[in-house]
Protein backbone atom coordinates (compact mmCIF):
# COMPACT_ATOMS: atom_id res chain seq x y z
CA UNK A 1 0.00 0.00 0.00
CA UNK A 2 2.56 2.71 0.98
CA UNK A 3 4.84 1.84 -2.30
CA UNK A 4 1.29 2.38 -4.48
CA UNK A 5 0.80 5.89 -2.24
CA UNK A 6 4.49 6.59 -3.32
CA UNK A 7 4.14 5.70 -7.15
CA UNK A 8 0.97 7.69 -6.75
CA UNK A 9 2.42 10.83 -5.47
CA UNK A 10 5.60 11.04 -7.79
CA UNK A 11 3.28 10.59 -10.64
CA UNK A 12 0.47 13.45 -9.63
CA UNK A 13 3.71 15.77 -8.71
CA UNK A 14 5.54 14.89 -11.78
CA UNK A 15 3.18 14.11 -14.61
CA UNK A 16 -0.22 15.68 -13.08
CA UNK A 17 -1.69 12.27 -13.08
CA UNK A 18 -4.99 13.14 -10.51
CA UNK A 19 -4.84 9.43 -8.78
CA UNK A 20 -3.48 10.51 -5.78
CA UNK A 21 -5.76 12.91 -5.11
CA UNK A 22 -8.13 10.15 -3.70
CA UNK A 23 -5.25 9.67 -1.36
CA UNK A 24 -5.52 12.80 0.23
CA UNK A 25 -7.30 14.54 2.93
CA UNK A 26 -9.71 17.47 1.48
CA UNK A 27 -11.18 18.68 4.57
CA UNK A 28 -9.10 21.70 4.75
CA UNK A 29 -7.75 22.95 1.43
CA UNK A 30 -8.51 20.81 -1.94
CA UNK A 31 -6.24 18.08 -2.86
CA UNK A 32 -4.96 19.59 -5.76
CA UNK A 33 -3.96 22.90 -3.83
CA UNK A 34 -2.06 20.26 -1.30
CA UNK A 35 -0.18 18.86 -4.32
CA UNK A 36 0.22 22.26 -5.84
CA UNK A 37 2.32 23.38 -3.04
CA UNK A 38 4.65 20.89 -3.33
CA UNK A 39 5.10 21.16 -6.57
CA UNK A 40 6.04 24.25 -6.68
CA UNK A 41 8.65 23.63 -4.18
CA UNK A 42 9.92 20.85 -5.97
CA UNK A 43 10.44 23.68 -9.41
CA UNK A 44 11.23 26.10 -7.07
CA UNK A 45 14.47 24.08 -5.31
CA UNK A 46 15.51 22.68 -8.74
CA UNK A 47 15.24 26.05 -10.55
CA UNK A 48 17.52 27.64 -7.48
CA UNK A 49 19.81 24.68 -8.40
CA UNK A 50 19.96 25.98 -12.65
CA UNK A 51 20.38 29.65 -11.34
CA UNK A 52 23.12 28.43 -9.43
CA UNK A 53 25.02 26.31 -12.07
CA UNK A 54 24.31 29.03 -15.13
CA UNK A 55 24.64 32.42 -14.25
CA UNK A 56 25.96 33.56 -18.08
CA UNK A 57 22.85 31.78 -19.76
CA UNK A 58 20.94 33.94 -17.24
CA UNK A 59 22.64 37.35 -18.21
CA UNK A 60 22.34 36.56 -21.95
CA UNK A 61 18.79 35.52 -21.60
CA UNK A 62 17.37 38.06 -18.74
CA UNK A 63 16.23 36.60 -15.44
CA UNK A 64 12.65 36.18 -16.79
CA UNK A 65 13.34 34.49 -20.29
CA UNK A 66 15.58 32.15 -18.01
CA UNK A 67 13.44 30.98 -15.56
CA UNK A 68 10.39 30.35 -17.94
CA UNK A 69 13.06 28.19 -20.11
CA UNK A 70 13.85 26.41 -16.67
CA UNK A 71 10.61 25.62 -15.56
CA UNK A 72 9.95 24.08 -18.84
CA UNK A 73 12.83 21.99 -18.79
CA UNK A 74 12.42 20.85 -15.21
CA UNK A 75 8.84 19.98 -16.34
CA UNK A 76 10.08 17.72 -19.06
CA UNK A 77 12.68 16.14 -17.00
CA UNK A 78 12.26 14.64 -13.59
CA UNK A 79 15.49 14.82 -11.41
CA UNK A 80 16.94 11.41 -11.32
CA UNK A 81 19.97 11.94 -9.35
CA UNK A 82 19.84 12.04 -5.17
CA UNK A 83 22.49 14.78 -5.44
CA UNK A 84 21.04 18.19 -6.83
CA UNK A 85 23.92 18.75 -8.24
CA UNK A 86 23.79 16.57 -11.07
CA UNK A 87 20.86 17.97 -12.40
CA UNK A 88 20.03 19.52 -15.27
CA UNK A 89 23.19 17.59 -17.18
CA UNK A 90 20.74 17.57 -20.63
CA UNK A 91 19.96 21.51 -20.60
CA UNK A 92 21.90 22.39 -23.91
CA UNK A 93 20.21 19.22 -25.42
CA UNK A 94 16.88 21.41 -24.80
CA UNK A 95 18.38 24.37 -25.52
CA UNK A 96 19.38 23.24 -28.85
CA UNK A 97 15.53 22.07 -29.59
CA UNK A 98 14.16 24.96 -27.94
CA UNK A 99 12.66 27.27 -30.80
CA UNK A 100 12.16 30.83 -28.74
CA UNK A 101 16.39 30.66 -28.46
CA UNK A 102 17.43 29.31 -32.12
CA UNK A 103 18.70 32.61 -32.74
CA UNK A 104 20.83 32.65 -30.13
CA UNK A 105 23.45 29.71 -31.88
CA UNK A 106 26.14 29.97 -29.21
CA UNK A 107 23.60 29.57 -26.28
CA UNK A 108 23.73 25.51 -25.82
CA UNK A 109 27.52 25.54 -26.38
CA UNK A 110 27.11 28.70 -23.36
CA UNK A 111 25.26 25.95 -21.65
CA UNK A 112 27.55 23.33 -21.85
CA UNK A 113 30.59 25.56 -21.22
CA UNK A 114 28.85 25.99 -17.61
CA UNK A 115 27.61 22.59 -16.92
CA UNK A 116 31.34 21.52 -17.64
CA UNK A 117 32.75 24.16 -14.97
CA UNK A 118 29.68 23.28 -12.37
CA UNK A 119 30.88 19.72 -12.95
CA UNK A 120 34.83 20.42 -12.53
CA UNK A 121 34.27 22.85 -9.22
CA UNK A 122 31.84 19.53 -7.62
CA UNK A 123 33.70 16.50 -8.79
CA UNK A 124 35.38 14.21 -6.26
CA UNK A 125 39.29 14.67 -5.49
CA UNK A 126 41.59 11.47 -6.56
CA UNK A 127 44.92 10.44 -6.15
CA UNK A 128 46.98 11.13 -9.39
CA UNK A 129 49.05 7.82 -10.22
CA UNK A 130 52.59 7.84 -10.68
CA UNK A 131 53.39 8.17 -14.32
CA UNK A 132 57.36 8.04 -14.02
CA UNK A 133 57.12 4.01 -14.76
CA UNK A 134 55.80 4.77 -18.01
CA UNK A 135 59.63 6.24 -19.29
CA UNK A 136 61.13 2.68 -18.48
CA UNK A 137 58.00 0.81 -20.79
CA UNK A 138 59.56 -0.27 -24.09
CA UNK A 139 57.56 0.98 -27.75
CA UNK A 140 55.32 -2.57 -27.60
CA UNK A 141 54.25 -1.88 -23.79
CA UNK A 142 53.72 1.60 -24.42
CA UNK A 143 50.87 1.29 -27.92
CA UNK A 144 49.30 -1.24 -25.35
CA UNK A 145 48.67 1.63 -22.81
CA UNK A 146 45.42 3.10 -22.09
CA UNK A 147 45.27 6.67 -19.91
CA UNK A 148 42.22 7.97 -17.80
CA UNK A 149 41.59 11.33 -18.16
CA UNK A 150 40.98 13.57 -14.75
CA UNK A 151 37.58 12.69 -13.68
CA UNK A 152 36.78 16.91 -13.72
CA UNK A 153 37.71 16.95 -17.28
CA UNK A 154 34.46 18.12 -19.69
CA UNK A 155 36.13 18.28 -23.81
CA UNK A 156 34.41 20.86 -25.31
CA UNK A 157 34.34 21.99 -29.28
CA UNK A 158 31.94 24.94 -30.15
CA UNK A 159 31.86 26.95 -33.58
CA UNK A 160 31.56 30.12 -31.66
CA UNK A 161 33.66 31.83 -29.05
CA UNK A 162 32.11 30.60 -25.57
CA UNK A 163 35.08 31.25 -23.69
CA UNK A 164 34.96 35.12 -24.72
CA UNK A 165 31.31 35.35 -24.26
CA UNK A 166 31.83 33.79 -20.80
CA UNK A 167 34.45 35.79 -19.54
CA UNK A 168 33.01 38.86 -20.98
CA UNK A 169 29.95 38.21 -18.05
CA UNK A 170 32.20 37.38 -15.28
CA UNK A 171 32.37 39.16 -11.98
CA UNK A 172 29.96 41.69 -12.57
CA UNK A 173 30.63 42.47 -16.25
CA UNK A 174 27.72 41.97 -18.61
CA UNK A 175 28.85 42.25 -22.40
CA UNK A 176 26.32 41.33 -25.26
CA UNK A 177 27.59 38.76 -27.98
CA UNK A 178 26.80 41.28 -30.55
CA UNK A 179 30.40 42.74 -29.23
CA UNK A 180 31.93 39.94 -29.81
CA UNK A 181 33.04 38.74 -33.14
CA UNK A 182 31.48 35.28 -33.62
CA UNK A 183 32.60 34.67 -37.10
CA UNK A 184 35.64 32.63 -35.94
CA UNK A 185 37.32 29.84 -36.25
CA UNK A 186 35.95 26.53 -34.30
CA UNK A 187 37.38 26.55 -30.42
CA UNK A 188 38.57 23.38 -28.18
CA UNK A 189 38.51 23.46 -24.67
CA UNK A 190 38.86 21.28 -21.74
CA UNK A 191 37.25 22.10 -18.70
CA UNK A 192 38.71 20.86 -15.50
CA UNK A 193 40.06 21.03 -12.11
CA UNK A 194 43.60 21.39 -10.87
CA UNK A 195 43.43 21.23 -6.90
CA UNK A 196 41.17 24.10 -5.79
CA UNK A 197 42.04 25.90 -9.65
CA UNK A 198 39.14 25.26 -12.51
CA UNK A 199 40.37 25.94 -15.57
CA UNK A 200 39.25 26.51 -18.89
CA UNK A 201 42.00 25.65 -21.67
CA UNK A 202 42.20 27.04 -25.25
CA UNK A 203 43.44 23.97 -27.29
CA UNK A 204 44.52 22.83 -30.58
CA UNK A 205 42.35 20.80 -32.77
CA UNK A 206 45.05 18.36 -33.16
CA UNK A 207 45.40 17.95 -29.31
CA UNK A 208 41.43 17.89 -29.00
CA UNK A 209 41.18 14.93 -31.34
CA UNK A 210 44.13 13.27 -29.13
CA UNK A 211 42.26 13.85 -25.32
CA UNK A 212 38.94 13.05 -27.69
CA UNK A 213 40.58 9.24 -28.48
CA UNK A 214 41.59 9.12 -24.96
CA UNK A 215 38.02 9.17 -23.97
CA UNK A 216 36.82 7.13 -26.51
CA UNK A 217 39.12 4.53 -24.74
CA UNK A 218 41.52 3.49 -27.84
CA UNK A 219 45.07 2.73 -26.86
CA UNK A 220 48.02 4.72 -27.59
CA UNK A 221 48.94 2.43 -30.47
CA UNK A 222 45.79 2.93 -32.37
CA UNK A 223 45.78 6.57 -31.31
CA UNK A 224 49.35 7.23 -32.54
CA UNK A 225 48.40 5.78 -35.67
CA UNK A 226 46.05 8.73 -36.35
CA UNK A 227 47.68 11.64 -34.75
CA UNK A 228 51.11 12.75 -36.16
CA UNK A 229 51.93 14.64 -33.17
CA UNK A 230 51.37 11.93 -30.47
CA UNK A 231 54.64 12.14 -28.59
CA UNK A 232 54.01 16.15 -28.23
CA UNK A 233 50.39 15.74 -27.02
CA UNK A 234 51.48 12.80 -24.54
CA UNK A 235 54.03 15.31 -23.07
CA UNK A 236 51.63 18.27 -22.90
CA UNK A 237 49.35 16.04 -21.23
CA UNK A 238 51.19 14.43 -19.07
CA UNK A 239 52.53 18.20 -17.84
CA UNK A 240 49.48 19.54 -17.66
CA UNK A 241 47.96 16.95 -15.45
CA UNK A 242 45.17 15.28 -18.18
CA UNK A 243 45.82 11.91 -16.95
CA UNK A 244 44.32 10.26 -13.89
CA UNK A 245 45.68 6.76 -14.31
CA UNK A 246 46.99 4.34 -16.90
CA UNK A 247 45.99 0.67 -17.57
CA UNK A 248 46.60 -2.15 -20.07
CA UNK B 1 26.72 1.66 19.08
CA UNK B 2 29.18 4.73 19.31
CA UNK B 3 28.74 7.58 21.63
CA UNK B 4 29.16 10.85 20.54
CA UNK B 5 30.78 14.44 21.98
CA UNK B 6 28.18 16.30 23.87
CA UNK B 7 27.20 19.63 22.78
CA UNK B 8 25.45 22.32 24.64
CA UNK B 9 24.13 25.82 23.81
CA UNK B 10 22.58 27.42 20.47
CA UNK B 11 24.38 26.44 17.22
CA UNK B 12 23.82 28.21 13.65
CA UNK B 13 23.55 26.73 10.38
CA UNK B 14 26.28 26.96 8.47
CA UNK B 15 25.96 28.23 4.85
CA UNK B 16 28.50 29.06 2.00
CA UNK B 17 27.57 32.97 2.37
CA UNK B 18 29.51 33.13 6.13
CA UNK B 19 32.11 30.85 5.21
CA UNK B 20 34.42 33.75 4.60
CA UNK B 21 32.69 35.57 8.20
CA UNK B 22 33.53 32.76 10.58
CA UNK B 23 36.74 31.48 9.22
CA UNK B 24 37.92 35.46 9.54
CA UNK B 25 36.45 36.36 12.76
CA UNK B 26 35.75 32.81 14.48
CA UNK B 27 32.66 33.77 16.39
CA UNK B 28 31.68 32.31 19.83
CA UNK B 29 28.97 30.20 18.43
CA UNK B 30 29.36 26.93 20.18
CA UNK B 31 28.61 24.98 17.48
CA UNK B 32 27.62 24.57 13.80
CA UNK B 33 25.29 22.14 11.36
CA UNK B 34 26.11 21.61 8.40
CA UNK B 35 24.16 20.69 5.85
CA UNK B 36 26.32 17.12 5.35
CA UNK B 37 24.41 16.10 1.48
CA UNK B 38 26.38 18.88 -0.01
CA UNK B 39 30.08 17.71 0.93
CA UNK B 40 29.58 14.31 0.23
CA UNK B 41 31.19 12.58 -2.92
CA UNK B 42 32.60 16.16 -3.62
CA UNK B 43 36.21 17.58 -3.93
CA UNK B 44 38.36 20.71 -3.80
CA UNK B 45 37.25 23.99 -2.20
CA UNK B 46 34.12 22.00 -0.77
CA UNK B 47 35.96 19.53 0.96
CA UNK B 48 38.62 22.10 2.36
CA UNK B 49 35.41 24.05 3.92
CA UNK B 50 34.61 21.06 5.77
CA UNK B 51 38.27 20.22 6.89
CA UNK B 52 38.71 23.95 8.02
CA UNK B 53 35.17 24.12 10.39
CA UNK B 54 36.03 20.79 11.55
CA UNK B 55 39.06 22.16 13.37
CA UNK B 56 37.52 25.42 14.45
CA UNK B 57 34.27 24.11 15.75
CA UNK B 58 32.44 21.08 17.36
CA UNK B 59 29.89 20.16 14.44
CA UNK B 60 26.72 18.47 13.67
CA UNK B 61 26.18 16.51 10.47
CA UNK B 62 22.33 17.20 9.29
CA UNK B 63 20.90 15.65 6.04
CA UNK B 64 17.57 14.67 3.56
CA UNK B 65 19.67 12.28 1.77
CA UNK B 66 18.68 9.00 3.67
CA UNK B 67 15.03 9.36 2.51
CA UNK B 68 13.95 6.81 5.29
CA UNK B 69 10.44 6.90 4.39
CA UNK B 70 11.40 5.90 0.69
CA UNK B 71 9.78 2.41 -0.08
CA UNK B 72 13.14 2.42 -2.52
CA UNK B 73 16.13 0.71 -1.17
CA UNK B 74 18.15 2.56 1.24
CA UNK B 75 21.28 4.13 -0.96
CA UNK B 76 24.29 2.44 -0.27
CA UNK B 77 26.22 4.49 -1.96
CA UNK B 78 24.86 7.65 0.27
CA UNK B 79 25.75 5.88 3.43
CA UNK B 80 28.75 5.15 2.47
CA UNK B 81 29.75 8.50 1.98
CA UNK B 82 28.39 9.76 5.08
CA UNK B 83 30.02 6.70 7.11
CA UNK B 84 32.96 7.99 5.79
CA UNK B 85 32.61 11.64 6.81
CA UNK B 86 31.35 10.76 9.87
CA UNK B 87 34.83 8.48 10.62
CA UNK B 88 36.82 11.40 9.12
CA UNK B 89 34.67 14.15 10.86
CA UNK B 90 33.43 12.92 14.16
CA UNK B 91 30.05 15.08 14.47
CA UNK B 92 28.32 15.70 17.63
CA UNK B 93 25.41 14.78 16.25
CA UNK B 94 24.21 13.40 12.57
CA UNK B 95 20.30 14.02 11.86
CA UNK B 96 17.73 13.49 9.23
CA UNK B 97 13.99 13.36 9.01
CA UNK B 98 11.23 11.58 9.22
CA UNK B 99 9.90 11.88 5.45
CA UNK B 100 10.61 10.76 1.83
CA UNK B 101 12.27 12.34 -1.05
CA UNK B 102 12.11 10.00 -3.72
CA UNK B 103 10.63 7.31 -5.42
CA UNK B 104 11.76 4.63 -7.99
CA UNK B 105 15.02 6.81 -9.03
CA UNK B 106 13.07 10.43 -9.11
CA UNK B 107 13.93 12.69 -6.49
CA UNK B 108 12.37 15.41 -5.42
CA UNK B 109 14.48 17.29 -2.96
CA UNK B 110 11.79 17.98 -0.89
CA UNK B 111 10.34 16.57 2.59
CA UNK B 112 7.42 14.61 1.55
CA UNK B 113 5.34 13.80 4.60
CA UNK B 114 4.22 9.99 5.95
CA UNK B 115 0.55 8.53 5.85
CA UNK B 116 0.53 8.16 9.56
CA UNK B 117 0.05 4.22 10.02
CA UNK B 118 1.34 1.23 11.20
CA UNK B 119 2.63 -0.12 8.05
CA UNK B 120 3.99 3.35 7.48
CA UNK B 121 5.79 3.43 10.80
CA UNK B 122 6.77 0.13 10.88
CA UNK B 123 8.34 0.43 7.23
CA UNK B 124 10.34 4.02 8.78
CA UNK B 125 11.34 2.46 11.87
CA UNK B 126 13.11 -0.82 10.07
CA UNK B 127 14.70 1.89 7.73
CA UNK B 128 16.21 3.75 10.86
CA UNK B 129 17.35 0.33 12.34
CA UNK B 130 19.39 -0.26 9.21
CA UNK B 131 20.77 2.91 9.04
CA UNK B 132 22.11 3.25 12.58
CA UNK B 133 23.32 -0.37 12.37
CA UNK B 134 25.21 0.82 9.28
CA UNK B 135 26.50 3.82 10.61
CA UNK B 136 27.22 2.25 14.10
CA UNK B 137 25.43 5.09 15.78
CA UNK B 138 21.87 6.46 16.97
CA UNK B 139 20.83 9.18 14.64
CA UNK B 140 18.20 11.95 15.28
CA UNK B 141 15.39 12.47 12.98
CA UNK B 142 13.47 15.57 12.35
CA UNK B 143 9.45 16.25 12.56
CA UNK B 144 8.90 18.03 9.15
CA UNK B 145 6.78 20.67 8.36
CA UNK B 146 4.02 19.67 6.02
CA UNK B 147 1.23 21.03 3.76
CA UNK B 148 -0.77 17.85 3.05
CA UNK B 149 -2.64 14.50 5.07
CA UNK B 150 -3.61 10.87 3.68
CA UNK B 151 -6.57 9.94 4.20
CA UNK B 152 -4.82 6.88 5.27
CA UNK B 153 -3.57 8.24 8.36
CA UNK B 154 -4.69 5.97 11.64
CA UNK B 155 -2.89 8.37 14.19
CA UNK B 156 -2.00 12.18 14.64
CA UNK B 157 1.58 13.11 13.25
CA UNK B 158 2.98 13.58 17.27
CA UNK B 159 1.28 9.65 18.06
CA UNK B 160 3.26 8.52 15.23
CA UNK B 161 6.76 10.59 15.67
CA UNK B 162 6.41 9.61 19.16
CA UNK B 163 6.13 5.09 17.77
CA UNK B 164 8.57 5.65 15.35
CA UNK B 165 11.44 6.72 17.70
CA UNK B 166 10.39 3.93 20.30
CA UNK B 167 10.13 1.04 17.60
CA UNK B 168 13.57 1.88 16.00
CA UNK B 169 15.30 3.59 19.01
CA UNK B 170 16.46 6.47 17.91
CA UNK B 171 16.81 9.91 18.59
CA UNK B 172 14.23 13.06 18.42
CA UNK B 173 15.59 16.30 16.34
CA UNK B 174 12.55 18.59 17.94
CA UNK B 175 11.76 21.16 14.92
CA UNK B 176 9.75 23.84 17.08
CA UNK B 177 8.87 25.91 13.82
CA UNK B 178 7.92 22.77 12.15
CA UNK B 179 5.56 21.81 15.01
CA UNK B 180 4.01 25.30 14.46
CA UNK B 181 3.45 25.46 10.77
CA UNK B 182 1.93 22.03 10.57
CA UNK B 183 -0.46 23.11 13.48
CA UNK B 184 -1.56 26.52 11.56
CA UNK B 185 -1.77 24.57 8.14
CA UNK B 186 -3.24 21.42 9.84
CA UNK B 187 -5.71 22.71 12.45
CA UNK B 188 -4.09 20.81 15.63
CA UNK B 189 -2.34 22.51 18.91
CA UNK B 190 0.94 22.82 19.05
CA UNK B 191 1.18 22.29 22.80
CA UNK B 192 -0.88 19.13 23.07
CA UNK B 193 1.86 17.74 20.41
CA UNK B 194 4.58 18.47 22.49
CA UNK B 195 2.79 16.84 25.46
CA UNK B 196 2.91 13.79 23.59
CA UNK B 197 6.85 14.32 22.59
CA UNK B 198 9.28 11.56 24.22
CA UNK B 199 11.25 13.88 26.68
CA UNK B 200 14.60 11.26 27.15
CA UNK B 201 14.48 11.30 23.19
CA UNK B 202 14.85 14.87 22.30
CA UNK B 203 18.69 15.61 21.85
CA UNK B 204 17.87 18.49 19.69
CA UNK B 205 15.65 21.71 18.71
CA UNK B 206 15.38 23.53 15.44
CA UNK B 207 14.72 27.25 14.94
CA UNK B 208 13.69 28.64 12.05
CA UNK B 209 11.45 31.56 10.26
CA UNK B 210 8.67 30.90 7.61
CA UNK B 211 6.20 32.84 5.40
CA UNK B 212 2.87 33.07 5.28
CA UNK B 213 1.08 32.37 2.03
CA UNK B 214 -2.72 33.53 2.69
CA UNK B 215 -4.09 29.99 4.26
CA UNK B 216 -0.94 28.26 5.21
CA UNK B 217 1.79 29.10 6.50
CA UNK B 218 5.38 27.59 4.23
CA UNK B 219 8.56 26.32 5.78
CA UNK B 220 10.67 28.72 3.94
CA UNK B 221 13.97 29.48 6.52
CA UNK B 222 13.73 32.92 5.32
CA UNK B 223 12.92 35.08 7.86
CA UNK B 224 13.72 35.57 11.51
CA UNK B 225 11.60 33.84 13.92
CA UNK B 226 7.87 34.16 14.64
CA UNK B 227 6.80 35.11 17.94
CA UNK B 228 4.04 32.23 18.36
CA UNK B 229 7.86 30.07 17.43
CA UNK B 230 9.68 31.36 19.97
CA UNK B 231 6.70 30.81 21.95
CA UNK B 232 6.40 27.30 21.57
CA UNK B 233 9.99 26.91 22.17
CA UNK B 234 9.86 28.38 25.48
CA UNK B 235 7.12 26.23 26.24
CA UNK B 236 9.10 23.66 25.09
CA UNK B 237 12.25 24.05 27.18
CA UNK B 238 9.85 24.53 30.30
CA UNK B 239 9.13 20.90 29.68
CA UNK B 240 11.40 19.08 28.58
CA UNK B 241 14.62 21.45 29.75
CA UNK B 242 17.68 22.82 27.77
CA UNK B 243 18.32 21.06 24.55
CA UNK B 244 21.22 22.22 22.00
CA UNK B 245 18.97 24.70 19.57
CA UNK B 246 20.21 25.28 15.90
CA UNK B 247 19.27 29.00 14.36
CA UNK B 248 17.95 27.86 10.55
CA UNK B 249 17.94 29.89 7.81
CA UNK B 250 18.11 29.18 4.00
CA UNK B 251 16.34 31.53 1.65
CA UNK B 252 17.59 35.56 1.25
CA UNK B 253 20.53 34.50 3.50
CA UNK B 254 21.23 37.92 5.90
CA UNK B 255 24.53 38.76 7.67
CA UNK B 256 26.04 36.59 10.21
CA UNK B 257 25.09 39.23 13.27
CA UNK B 258 21.58 38.25 12.35
CA UNK B 259 21.86 34.65 12.56
CA UNK B 260 23.75 35.61 15.93
CA UNK B 261 21.06 37.95 16.93
CA UNK B 262 18.21 35.11 17.11
CA UNK B 263 20.99 32.91 18.41
CA UNK B 264 21.38 35.10 21.82
CA UNK B 265 17.55 35.36 21.86
CA UNK B 266 17.56 31.48 21.97
CA UNK B 267 20.30 31.36 24.31
CA UNK B 268 18.34 33.77 26.77
CA UNK B 269 15.53 31.09 27.11
CA UNK B 270 17.92 28.41 27.45
CA UNK B 271 19.73 30.43 30.21
CA UNK B 272 16.42 31.41 32.26
CA UNK B 273 15.09 27.25 31.90
CA UNK B 274 18.49 26.20 33.46
CA UNK B 275 18.69 29.20 35.83
CA UNK B 276 15.21 27.97 37.06
CA UNK B 277 15.63 24.56 37.20
CA UNK B 278 18.59 25.49 40.11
Amino acid sequence: MLPELQKQFMDGLLRKDDRVYKQLDGRIRSAQQQLDIYRNSYQGGLLKAMKDIYPVTQRLLGGEFFEAMCLRYITQTPCQSLDINKYSETFAEFAEQFKPVDELIYLSDVIRLEWGWHRAYQTADITLEDFTPLLSFDSAKLQSLYLSLVPSMTLLASSYPVDLIWSANQNGQADTPENINLDIKPRYFTIWRNGFDSHIDLIEPDLFEFLLSIENKLNLGAIQNNNSNFEKHLVTCLQRSYFSAYHF
Amino acid sequence: MIARNPISGVGIGLRAEHYEYVKREKPTTPWFEVLIDNYLGHGGQIQQHLRDFSELYPLTFHGVGMSLGSCDPLNKNYLGLLKKAINTYQPALISDHLCWTGFQNEYVHDLLPMPYTEEAAQHVADRIIQAQDYLNTQILIENVSSYMQYRTSEMSEAEFVAYVCELADCHLLLDINNIYVSAFNHQFDAKEYLALMPENRIKEMHLAGYEEQGDYLLDTHGQTIHAPVWELYHEAIKRFGARPTLIEWDNDIPEFQVLQQEANKAEQILDRAQTHAA
